[in-house]
Protein backbone atom coordinates (compact mmCIF):
# COMPACT_ATOMS: atom_id res chain seq x y z
CA UNK A 1 0.00 0.00 0.00
CA UNK A 2 1.36 3.30 -0.88
CA UNK A 3 1.64 5.81 0.85
CA UNK A 4 -0.47 7.74 -1.20
CA UNK A 5 -3.36 4.83 -0.67
CA UNK A 6 -3.65 5.81 3.00
CA UNK A 7 -3.82 9.17 2.68
CA UNK A 8 -6.36 10.11 -0.27
CA UNK A 9 -5.05 13.00 -2.22
CA UNK A 10 -8.24 14.35 -3.16
CA UNK A 11 -8.16 15.14 0.64
CA UNK A 12 -5.29 15.96 2.28
CA UNK A 13 -4.19 19.72 1.25
CA UNK A 14 -7.49 19.99 -0.01
CA UNK A 15 -9.33 22.83 0.83
CA UNK A 16 -13.19 22.60 2.68
CA UNK A 17 -15.96 24.97 2.13
CA UNK A 18 -19.13 24.15 4.68
CA UNK A 19 -22.02 24.84 3.06
CA UNK A 20 -24.25 26.40 6.66
CA UNK A 21 -28.22 26.05 6.65
CA UNK A 22 -30.24 28.84 6.81
CA UNK A 23 -31.15 29.92 10.78
CA UNK A 24 -35.32 31.09 10.01
CA UNK A 25 -38.01 32.56 11.65
CA UNK A 26 -41.47 33.09 10.44
CA UNK A 27 -43.04 36.71 11.68
CA UNK A 28 -47.08 36.46 11.23
CA UNK A 29 -49.73 38.29 13.01
CA UNK A 30 -52.48 35.44 14.28
CA UNK A 31 -55.66 36.35 12.29
CA UNK A 32 -58.74 34.86 13.96
CA UNK A 33 -61.62 37.20 13.29
CA UNK A 34 -65.04 36.09 13.05
CA UNK A 35 -65.95 36.26 9.34
CA UNK A 36 -67.35 39.61 8.38
CA UNK A 37 -71.03 37.78 7.48
CA UNK A 38 -71.27 36.75 11.19
CA UNK A 39 -71.77 39.79 12.28
CA UNK A 40 -75.43 41.07 13.07
CA UNK A 41 -76.55 37.12 12.91
CA UNK A 42 -77.77 37.55 17.02
CA UNK A 43 -79.97 40.01 15.59
CA UNK A 44 -78.20 43.03 16.86
CA UNK A 45 -78.48 44.72 13.83
CA UNK A 46 -79.84 47.93 14.09
CA UNK A 47 -80.07 48.26 17.92
CA UNK A 48 -77.29 50.94 18.08
CA UNK A 49 -78.36 53.85 19.92
CA UNK A 50 -77.10 57.15 18.90
CA UNK B 1 -32.08 15.81 18.95
CA UNK B 2 -29.75 15.65 16.36
CA UNK B 3 -28.13 17.66 13.94
CA UNK B 4 -30.03 16.24 11.03
CA UNK B 5 -33.17 16.66 13.29
CA UNK B 6 -32.66 19.57 14.31
CA UNK B 7 -31.13 21.60 10.92
CA UNK B 8 -30.62 25.38 11.50
CA UNK B 9 -32.41 27.56 13.62
CA UNK B 10 -32.89 30.76 15.67
CA UNK B 11 -32.69 30.44 19.31
CA UNK B 12 -36.56 30.87 20.69
CA UNK B 13 -34.86 32.77 22.89
CA UNK B 14 -32.67 34.80 20.96
CA UNK B 15 -35.62 36.30 19.07
CA UNK B 16 -37.18 36.97 22.49
CA UNK B 17 -34.22 38.92 24.07
CA UNK B 18 -31.85 40.73 22.11
CA UNK B 19 -33.15 40.24 18.46
CA UNK B 20 -36.79 41.59 19.23
CA UNK B 21 -35.73 43.02 22.97
CA UNK B 22 -36.59 46.41 21.75
CA UNK B 23 -40.36 45.57 21.78
CA UNK B 24 -40.46 45.13 25.26
CA UNK B 25 -39.01 46.71 28.22
CA UNK B 26 -36.82 43.89 28.97
CA UNK B 27 -33.55 44.71 29.48
CA UNK B 28 -31.09 43.59 27.46
CA UNK B 29 -28.54 41.14 28.44
CA UNK B 30 -24.91 42.45 30.25
CA UNK B 31 -23.39 44.87 27.59
CA UNK B 32 -25.17 43.88 24.67
CA UNK B 33 -24.89 46.51 22.41
CA UNK B 34 -26.32 45.44 19.14
CA UNK B 35 -25.08 42.70 16.83
CA UNK B 36 -23.61 45.03 14.51
CA UNK B 37 -21.62 46.37 17.38
CA UNK B 38 -21.07 43.45 18.89
CA UNK B 39 -18.29 40.41 18.24
CA UNK B 40 -20.76 37.99 16.70
CA UNK B 41 -18.48 34.48 17.11
CA UNK B 42 -18.79 31.05 15.06
CA UNK B 43 -18.08 27.98 16.75
CA UNK B 44 -17.70 24.44 15.56
CA UNK B 45 -19.10 21.67 17.01
CA UNK B 46 -19.72 17.76 16.56
CA UNK B 47 -22.48 15.03 16.43
CA UNK B 48 -22.33 14.66 20.28
CA UNK B 49 -24.08 18.20 20.20
CA UNK B 50 -27.77 18.13 20.14
CA UNK B 51 -28.67 21.34 19.12
CA UNK B 52 -32.40 22.65 20.18
CA UNK B 53 -34.00 25.93 19.23
CA UNK B 54 -36.47 25.77 22.75
CA UNK B 55 -33.58 25.67 24.85
CA UNK B 56 -34.13 27.91 28.46
CA UNK B 57 -31.43 30.29 27.40
CA UNK B 58 -29.33 29.47 30.22
CA UNK B 59 -28.51 26.83 28.28
CA UNK B 60 -28.07 28.43 24.96
CA UNK B 61 -24.66 30.20 25.78
CA UNK B 62 -20.89 29.06 24.59
CA UNK B 63 -20.00 26.82 26.67
CA UNK B 64 -23.48 25.97 28.15
CA UNK B 65 -26.08 23.31 27.51
CA UNK B 66 -24.94 21.14 24.34
CA UNK B 67 -22.79 23.74 23.20
CA UNK B 68 -19.64 22.79 26.00
CA UNK B 69 -16.46 22.97 25.09
CA UNK B 70 -16.06 18.99 25.50
CA UNK B 71 -18.55 18.86 22.05
CA UNK B 72 -16.31 21.88 20.45
CA UNK B 73 -14.56 21.09 17.58
CA UNK B 74 -11.14 23.10 16.87
CA UNK B 75 -8.06 22.90 14.34
CA UNK B 76 -4.66 24.23 15.23
CA UNK B 77 -4.00 27.60 14.19
CA UNK B 78 -7.10 27.75 11.77
CA UNK B 79 -10.02 27.61 13.87
CA UNK B 80 -9.26 28.00 18.04
CA UNK B 81 -11.78 26.89 21.01
CA UNK B 82 -14.62 30.26 21.14
CA UNK B 83 -14.62 30.79 17.48
CA UNK B 84 -14.10 33.01 15.11
CA UNK B 85 -15.91 36.73 14.79
CA UNK B 86 -18.27 37.44 11.55
CA UNK B 87 -17.22 40.16 9.32
CA UNK B 88 -19.19 42.44 6.87
CA UNK B 89 -22.00 41.84 9.16
CA UNK B 90 -25.43 43.14 6.93
CA UNK B 91 -29.05 43.67 8.96
CA UNK B 92 -31.47 44.66 6.12
CA UNK B 93 -34.97 43.50 4.21
CA UNK B 94 -34.54 41.43 1.30
CA UNK B 95 -37.75 42.38 -0.78
CA UNK B 96 -37.36 39.20 -2.97
CA UNK B 97 -37.73 36.92 0.06
CA UNK B 98 -39.76 38.81 2.19
CA UNK B 99 -37.18 38.92 4.84
CA UNK B 100 -34.59 40.33 7.28
CA UNK B 101 -31.31 38.69 6.81
CA UNK B 102 -28.63 39.28 9.08
CA UNK B 103 -25.61 38.46 6.83
CA UNK B 104 -22.43 38.19 6.83
CA UNK B 105 -19.19 37.78 4.58
CA UNK B 106 -18.15 33.86 4.38
CA UNK B 107 -15.93 32.98 7.27
CA UNK B 108 -12.19 31.57 6.86
CA UNK B 109 -10.63 29.75 8.66
CA UNK B 110 -7.03 31.46 9.99
CA UNK B 111 -4.81 29.28 7.71
CA UNK B 112 -4.29 26.30 6.64
CA UNK B 113 -4.12 23.33 9.04
CA UNK B 114 -6.48 20.04 10.14
CA UNK B 115 -10.03 19.47 12.36
CA UNK B 116 -12.53 17.03 11.73
CA UNK B 117 -15.85 16.03 12.01
CA UNK B 118 -17.72 19.77 12.09
CA UNK B 119 -21.23 18.58 12.02
CA UNK B 120 -22.50 22.87 12.47
CA UNK B 121 -21.82 25.74 14.32
CA UNK B 122 -23.07 27.87 16.73
CA UNK B 123 -23.54 31.80 16.10
CA UNK B 124 -23.37 33.81 19.23
CA UNK B 125 -22.98 37.27 21.10
CA UNK B 126 -19.20 37.14 22.16
CA UNK B 127 -20.12 40.85 23.63
CA UNK B 128 -22.82 39.83 26.34
CA UNK B 129 -21.01 38.99 29.59
CA UNK B 130 -23.91 38.40 31.77
CA UNK B 131 -27.52 38.55 32.42
CA UNK B 132 -29.13 34.75 32.40
CA UNK B 133 -25.99 33.60 30.10
CA UNK B 134 -23.03 35.24 28.81
CA UNK B 135 -21.97 34.68 25.11
CA UNK B 136 -25.70 33.84 24.91
CA UNK B 137 -26.67 32.01 21.55
CA UNK B 138 -28.48 33.59 18.31
CA UNK B 139 -28.68 30.94 16.14
CA UNK B 140 -26.93 27.58 14.92
CA UNK B 141 -26.51 26.51 11.13
CA UNK B 142 -26.33 22.85 10.18
CA UNK B 143 -23.76 21.74 7.37
CA UNK B 144 -25.42 18.71 6.52
CA UNK B 145 -23.00 16.49 7.60
CA UNK B 146 -19.68 16.19 9.11
CA UNK B 147 -17.02 18.53 7.70
CA UNK B 148 -13.51 17.57 7.78
CA UNK B 149 -10.17 19.22 6.66
CA UNK B 150 -6.68 18.04 5.97
CA UNK B 151 -4.11 20.17 5.89
CA UNK B 152 -6.18 22.91 4.22
CA UNK B 153 -8.56 25.97 4.47
CA UNK B 154 -11.30 25.90 6.60
CA UNK B 155 -14.63 27.85 5.36
CA UNK B 156 -18.23 28.27 6.36
CA UNK B 157 -20.19 29.36 3.13
CA UNK B 158 -23.80 30.77 4.51
CA UNK B 159 -26.52 30.67 2.58
CA UNK B 160 -27.25 33.11 -0.32
CA UNK B 161 -30.24 34.56 0.46
CA UNK B 162 -31.27 36.56 -2.96
CA UNK B 163 -27.29 38.48 -3.28
CA UNK B 164 -27.06 38.31 0.57
CA UNK B 165 -25.09 35.49 2.24
CA UNK B 166 -27.02 35.41 4.96
CA UNK B 167 -26.53 33.73 8.46
CA UNK B 168 -30.22 34.00 9.45
CA UNK B 169 -33.54 35.66 7.94
CA UNK B 170 -36.91 36.51 9.72
CA UNK B 171 -39.83 36.06 7.21
CA UNK B 172 -42.48 38.54 7.46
Amino acid sequence: VSEQDETPAAEAGQDVYAQAGLAGAQGSVPDDREPAAADGEDGEEGEARP
Amino acid sequence: MTWATAGSAIFQQAMLNPIAGRCWTTAAPTTYSSLSADAINVSLFNNTTAPDKTAAVASTGYNTGQWVTANEVTGAGIWAAGGRPLASKTFAIDATSSSICFGSANLAGAGSGTLTNAYGCLVYDNTITAGTVAAQGLCFNYFGGPQTVTGGTFTIIWTVVTATSTVFNITV
